[in-house]
C-alpha cells in the first residue's frame, strides 16, 4: 500500500549568506508523527516556517492534504503551527490569546483553550497573566494550548519540547499520541526536536537535515534495521573505523553506527552487534554529514 | 464594523482604554481647573499638551515595535489566514479612536471654558483655530506613531512626543496666523496621513513574510 502524504514539498529552495535551504522532494506521511532532526543551523526551523506559510520568499512548490491545495492561505485553517521565541504578542495576556484566537481562527474552542490551559498549569488561573511574564516553557505550553483548542488535521511543531521540563515532555508526547488517535489517520504531527532521546517514542517517521538537506529518512523501524550499533575491542578500533558510520572510542573499545549491509566487511573482528536509539542513528548521520570537525 | 471594533479591543488592554477614553479627557479638565486657561487657545493648547504625550508615549504599550525588523512577534497572527486583515482592522480603529479621542477632550475642554466663564468661542476665527489645533495633533501624532513603531523603545516614544509637542508649538503660530488656509491643508493631511499610517505599517508587518536581505536572492 503506498503511503499517503499530508504534505508534499517539492524543489524547495531557499538562500541566505552562506546557506541554503535545498529540498528536492519531502513527503510528510499522513496519520504520522514524524521527527525532523538536525543540528543548529541545519533549517529545521526555515522549513517549518515555510511549510506553515510565515515565510513566503522560497521557490518551489508545496501541496497540501492529498497533492490538492497548493495555496496555503486556503488550508491554514487546518494547520497547527507552534514556534520558538516571540510567538505571540509580549504584552497580550492569556485571556487576551483566547480572544484573538477566536477571531483568527473558525474552529477555535474558547472552553476546550480554559480547560488545557488549567491542565497544563498555565499562569495559576490568572487569565491576566501576561505572554511576557511566563516562563519559557509555560510560554510553549501556552502556544499548544491555543493550538490544540482548535480542529486542526496537521500540526507543524518548531521546536516543541526544548523549553519544556522532562514531565512536561512526557505529556506533550501524550498530547501527540491523543492527537494522531483522535485523528484516526487523518491526523499528521511534523516537528523539529533536538531532544530526540525523549521524543522518540512518539516518532513514526524520521528525518535528518544538515546543511539545508534532508540526509536521511525513513520510518523509524525500518531506520532501525538499516543502521546497527556495533561494539568492538580496541585492537579492532581502526580496522573498524573504516567501515562505521560514526566511531567514537577510548582505552578499552569502540562503538559506532555501521550500515547493516555492511556488517560482512567486520567479519573476523570481535564485535557485539545492537540495535540502536533513534538518537544514535541520528548522531551518526549528522555527524557523517556535519561541517563540524569531530577529529 | 463589529468585527473591526473586536479587532480593535483584542489588542488593546482595558486599562489601556480606561486610560485613554476616560483619563485623559479628566486630566485635561482638570489641569484647566488648575491653570485657567484666559482664553480657548490655551485651553486647546492644555489639551494638546497632553493628548499628544499621553497618545505617543502609551502606544509603545500597545502597537509598539509591531514594524520592527523581522516582525517576529507576529508569528501567531501569521498562521490564520485572517490574520493580516484583523492587525490592519486594529490599525484602523485606533486611529479612529484617537480622532474620536480628540473630539471629546477638546469638546470637553470647550465646554468646561465656557461653563467656567460663562463665554465660549467669540467669532467663528476662534474655533476655526480650535479646530486647526485639534487637527494639528492628530495630524502630529499619527505622524510620529509611524516612526516610533519602528522601534520597540518608550524612550524613543517618549523623546518623538516631546519633540512633537515642540514642533506643536511652531505648528500653532502658523494657526493662529493662516487659520482658514491651514483648516484646508489640515483636513487633507489628516486624511492623508490616516490612510498612509496603516498602509506604512502593515507594509512593514508584511514584510516579515520575507527576508528582506535575500529578497533578490531566493
Amino acid at each position: 500500500m503506498e503511503m499517503q502524504s499530508a504534505i508534499i514539498a517539492t524543489n524547495i529552495k531557499k538562500k541566505y549568506k552562506g546557506f541554503t535551504l535545498d529540498i528536492p522532494q519531502c513527503r510528510i506521511p499522513k496519520g504520522f508523527a514524524t521527527a525532523l532532526i538536525g543540528e543548529n543551523g541545519a533549517g529545521k526551523s526555515t522549513f517549518l516556517n515555510i511549510l506553515a506559510g510565515i515565510r513566503l520568499d522560497f521557490k518551489g512548490d508545496i501541496r497540501y492534504f492529498d497533492e490538492q491545495e497548493p495555496d496555503v492561505e486556503k488550508v491554514k485553517e487546518r494547520l497547527g503551527y507552534t514556534g520558538p521565541g516571540c510567538y505571540f504578542l509580549p504584552n497580550w495576556n492569556i485571556t487576551q490569546v483566547k480572544e484573538i484566537s477566536g477571531l483568527l481562527f473558525d474552529t477555535f474552542d474558547a472552553k476546550r483553550y480554559e480547560q488545557l490551559c488549567g491542565e497544563l498549569g498555565i499562569g495559576d488561573g490568572d487569565g491576566l497573566k501576561k505572554v511576557s511574564g511566563l516562563s519559557d516553557g509555560n510560554r510553549m505550553k501556552l502556544t499548544l494550548a491555543a493550538v490544540l483548542s482548535r480542529e486542526t488535521e496537521c500540526l507543524l511543531m518548531d521546536e516543541p519540547a526544548s523549553p519544556l521540563d522532562p514531565l512536561m515532555r512526557d505529556k506533550l508526547c501524550e498530547i501527540i499520541r491523543d492527537y494522531l488517535a483522535a485523528g484516526q489517520g487523518e491526523h499528521t504531527v511534523f516537528f523539529s526536536t533536538h531532544n530526540i532521546s525523549d521524543m522518540e517514542n512518539v516518532t513514526d517517521y524520521c528525518m535528518i537535515m544538515e546543511n539545508g538537506s534532508i540526509v536521511e529518512e525513513g520510518f523509524v523501524e525500518d531506520l532501525k534495521e538499516k543502521y546497527v550499533l556495533v561494539k568492538g575491542e580496541r585492537k579492532d578500533a581502526e580496522a573498524a573505523k573504516k567501515v562505521l558510520y560514526s566511531f567514537s572510542g577510548n582505552s578499552y573499545g569502540f562503538e559506532g553506527i555501521c550500515l547493516a549491509e555492511n556488517l560482512d566487511k567486520l567479519a573476523g573482528m570481535d564485535i557485539s552487534v545492537e540495535r540502536p536509539s533513534l538518537s544514535q542513528i541520528s548522531v551518526a548521520v549528522m555527524k557523517a554529514n556535519t561541517k563540524l570537525y569531530f577529529g | 464594523m463589529i468585527r473591526k471594533i473586536k479587532s480593535y479591543l483584542i489588542f488593546t488592554p482595558v486599562f489601556y482604554r480606561w486610560l485613554m477614553f476616560l483619563m485623559v479627557p479628566a486630566g485635561t479638565i482638570g489641569l484647566q481647573w488648575l491653570i485657567e486657561p484666559i482664553d480657548l487657545f490655551m485651553t486647546g493648547y492644555i489639551n494638546v499638551m497632553i493628548w499628544v504625550m499621553v497618545e505617543i508615549i502609551s502606544d509603545n504599550w500597545v502597537f509598539g515595535g509591531m514594524a520592527v525588523a523581522g516582525g517576529k512577534q507576529w508569528e501567531y497572527v501569521k498562521t490564520s489566514k485572517r490574520g493580516m486583515p484583523i492587525v490592519e482592522n486594529a490599525l484602523g480603529v485606533n486611529m479612529a479612536r484617537q480622532f474620536l479621542e480628540g473630539m471629546i477632550i477638546f469638546i470637553a475642554g470647550w465646554a468646561f471654558f465656557s461653563l467656567r466663564n460663562g463665554r465660549g468661542f467669540s467669532d467663528v476665527g476662534e474655533l476655526i483655530i480650535y479646530v486647526d489645533m485639534l487637527l494639528m495633533a492628530y495630524f502630529v501624532i499619527v505622524a510620529a506613531l509611524s516612526i516610533t513603531r519602528f522601534f520597540d523603545s518608550v524612550l524613543i516614544n517618549t523623546g518623538t512626543a516631546s519633540l512633537a509637542s515642540i514642533l506643536l508649538v511652531g505648528g500653532f503660530a502658523l494657526v493662529a496666523a493662516w487659520k482658514y488656509v491651514m483648516l484646508v491643508l489640515l483636513v487633507i493631511l489628516a486624511a492623508a496621513v490616516s490612510v498612509m499610517g496603516v498602509k506604512l505599517i502593515m507594509w512593514r508587518v508584511r514584510e516579515s513574510y520575507y527576508d528582506r536581505a535575500d529578497k533578490k536572492e531566493y
